[in-house]
């Protein structure tokens, strides 16, 4: 008579109306693992922050999960720590493992900081969980993994970092495994990990290192998987440059084009507006474009090159135009508090944006990331920020707390004075 | 913060300060003065970004061929509408969806004070409570059609109310405006009257909500130097 399987709680605490690809590609992973085949059983519970954390833990034990694991970022990290601690008191014995962005590279603080974390899954996540799976099934040895950091007695371990992995392609598509339900409006795609560019303040490039792709064929079983589900009007992709250079994205822009005729839309790609022109906003509509995320986050030129992010006005002008002339509306997105902008290139930033008269201003507040190359020079940077998630920023070496307060209240009030506009003005 | 075309629909706002006599002042301008100011500023409007036509000047609820106008300015392609008002005449059954089905998507209200100063300085009892039933009305109508809207506050300052504009702007942004404009007289820069303009500039902040300062450099505040473009005005 086999054993029992190790029953394994996946849990979200997600923005509302989001469900986390991150859980959908563990799972799929882990399923589709030799060592874990039938020995392992999965349950995915996708819920949102406006959930209470004593609600969040009902629903997990009641699942009598032998195992936990969440996914934590900079939004959700206080109730995901909540959590945790009502878990923790209710099932002393019961491991939990957090992974994601905010833990990862900060792993061993977490878990002094945390005794309801069991183990912290650090950088890309997929084959480590399934190993750390593997490891509690043999020996729960977790601080032996390659790429967790874990308890071994009294002590924090850390075992060495794991390589990213190479062939994208060896992830299942949580799609196309049917671990994640596909939700019109709510379904996310990517069709590679890392970032072309390595700006500051993001964790993007930071995290993953350098571009690797999805092979072509695999996006475009996905596309089909999800263009083609009943239901679906629009979907996205969470490629932080979806217009990388080459004929590929031409070719996957040929391919959505097939979808698009149908009427199935794209919502808030992310572009790289400066490589934008007439021909490419034209592409990019016939793929179903509907709307766009494109910075410029500062048009400062000091806290440009501390960011290392590049931006040219006249391009960045220029492929604004040429998006609108398509019909696609663009946000374009400010961050208040980005170190060496003074206040009066924020106020800058806003004039220009404004002069675009794009469908939406999004402008918010630095976040100062852990792992990000912000986060590591803060002290060289004369950054200050709350140590406490989401990690905001409190003061810089150009703009005090006073001047960031009045900064981010105004840049808040310019999006919804921007935002209540004929054009695009429906909630 | 964003430029709007104004087009006068009467003199004078749609409320004053009777102890400083400027509510005789006002009176609706004639449909075709209104129509000329509009057509002028449509024409001046150049390429690319549609400008944006605020209509004040009176109570422009009282003028009968205000639909005609936003739709106007709606037609000729403006991006936002914004109607000054008393808001009142926003609790009338018909007249915030009606706003909002036209287009109207920034909806402005004269006021004069606090709770409880507004009705005294306007010569009208009743007055502030009609036009917090007004401003109720308008965000029933923005949840209802799902529209983005945009609620603010106009406060013509003067020595009646300059000490209470902190618990004035407290009170407005209560009622929803996420801006408040404070219209100063540019002789009132005597320290006490600018010592409230802070205090009520902060009081924006804090509770989240913008401040701007219209009639006077807004550098001439304390702290305030550095940051004069928030506040309409140009930084130091």
């Amino acid at each position: 008579m086999s054993a029992s399987p190790l029953r394994v709680a996946l849990v979200a605490v997600n923005s509302p109306g989001y469900r986390s690809l991150a859980l959908g590609y563990l799972r799929a992973y882990a399923e589709a693992h030799p060592a874990l085949a039938g020995r392992v059983a999965f349950q995915t519970l996708d819920m949102d922050t406006a959930v209470s954390p004593w609600w969040v833990a009902y629903r997990v034990l009641s699942m009598e999960p032998d195992v936990v694991a969440l996914s934590v970022n900079c939004w959700n990290a206080d109730a995901v720590h909540a959590a945790c601690r009502v878990l923790a008191a209710a099932r002393p014995r019961m491991p939990i493992v957090l992974g994601g962005p905010e833990v990862g590279p900060v792993a061993e603080e977490v878990l002094r900081r945390h005794a309801a974390v069991t183990a912290v899954v650090r950088g890309e996540g997929e084959s480590t969980f399934a190993d750390a799976l593997s490891a509690f099934l043999r020996d729960g040895e977790l601080w032996r993994v390659e790429g967790v950091t874990a308890r071994r007695g009294g002590e924090v371990v850390s075992a060495d970092d794991r390589p990213l992995i190479a062939d994208l392609d060896s992830i299942p598509s949580p799609y196309l495994a049917g671990v994640m339900p596909v939700v019109d409006g709510a379904t996310y795609l990517e069709t590679y990990r890392g970032c072309p560019n390595s700006c500051g303040y993001c964790f993007e490039g930071k995290g993953y290192g350098r571009v690797r792709r999805f092979s072509e064929q695999r996006v475009r079983e996905e596309i089909d998987c999800v263009a083609h589900t009943p239901g679906i009007t629009s979907f996205s992709f969470i490629d932080p440059v979806f217009n990388l250079p080459g004929d590929r994205f031409e070719r996957l822009c040929e391919h959505l084009a097939f979808h698009a005729v149908r009427g199935v839309r794209l919502h808030t790609i992310e572009l790289d507006v400066e490589a934008v022109g007439p021909e490419q906003a034209a592409m990019l509509r016939r793929a179903g474009v509907a709307s766009v995320e494109v910075g410029p986050q500062t048009v400062g030129a000091t806290a440009l090159e501390t960011c290392r992010r590049r931006f040219d006005r006249e391009r960045f002008v220029a492929g604004v135009t040429a998006l609108k002339a398509q019909g696609i509306s663009v946000e374009c997105d400010l961050i208040v508090g980005l170190p060496g902008d003074t206040f009066d290139d924020v106020v800058d930033g806003w004039r220009f944006v404004t002069s675009l008269d794009p469908w939406k201003i999004q402008c918010s507040t630095l976040r100062v990331l852990p792992g990000t190359d912000l986060f590591i020079r803060a002290d060289e940077l004369g950054l200050a920020f709350d140590p406490e998630p989401p990690h905001e920023v409190v003061a810089t070496g150009q703009m005090g707390f006073v001047a960031l307060r009045r900064a981010e209240v105004a840049g808040t009030v310019l999006s919804e004075e921007h935002g209540a506009r004929l054009e695009g003005g429906t909630v | 913060m964003l430029p709007f075309v104004e087009v006068k629909t009467g003199t004078g706002d749609a409320a004053g300060c009777v102890r400083c006599g400027v509510i005789s002042d006002a009176a609706p301008v004639p449909y075709e003065e209104a129509l000329r100011a509009l057509d002028a500023a449509v024409a001046a409007w150049t390429g690319g970004v549609n400008a944006n036509v605020s209509f004040s000047g009176g109570e422009p609820f009282d003028l009968p061929s205000l639909p005609d106008l936003v739709a106007r300015a709606v037609a000729a392609g403006a991006a936002r509408v914004r109607i000054v008002t008393s808001g009142a005449a926003l609790g009338v059954a018909g007249n915030a969806g009606g706003c909002q089905s036209a287009g109207v998507r920034h909806m402005r209200v004269v006021l004069l004070g606090s709770a409880g100063l507004h009705d005294a300085l306007a010569g009208s009892p009743g007055l502030y409570a009609a036009a917090m039933e007004g401003v109720a009305a308008w965000r029933d109508a923005a949840t209802l059609g799902r529209d983005r809207t945009f609620l603010s506050a106009l406060v013509p300052v003067c020595e009646h109310n300059v000490g209470d504009l902190p618990s004035a702007v407290a009170d407005a942004i209560a009622a929803g405006a996420r801006e408040v404009v404070l219209r100063v007289p540019s002789s009132m820069d005597d320290p006490r009257s600018m010592r409230w303009i802070g205090s009520a500039c902060d009081t924006g902040t804090v509770n989240r909500a913008r401040v701007t300062i219209e009639g006077l450099p807004a550098t001439a505040l304390d702290g305030y130097a550095e940051h004069a473009a928030l506040l309409g005005g140009e930084s130091r």
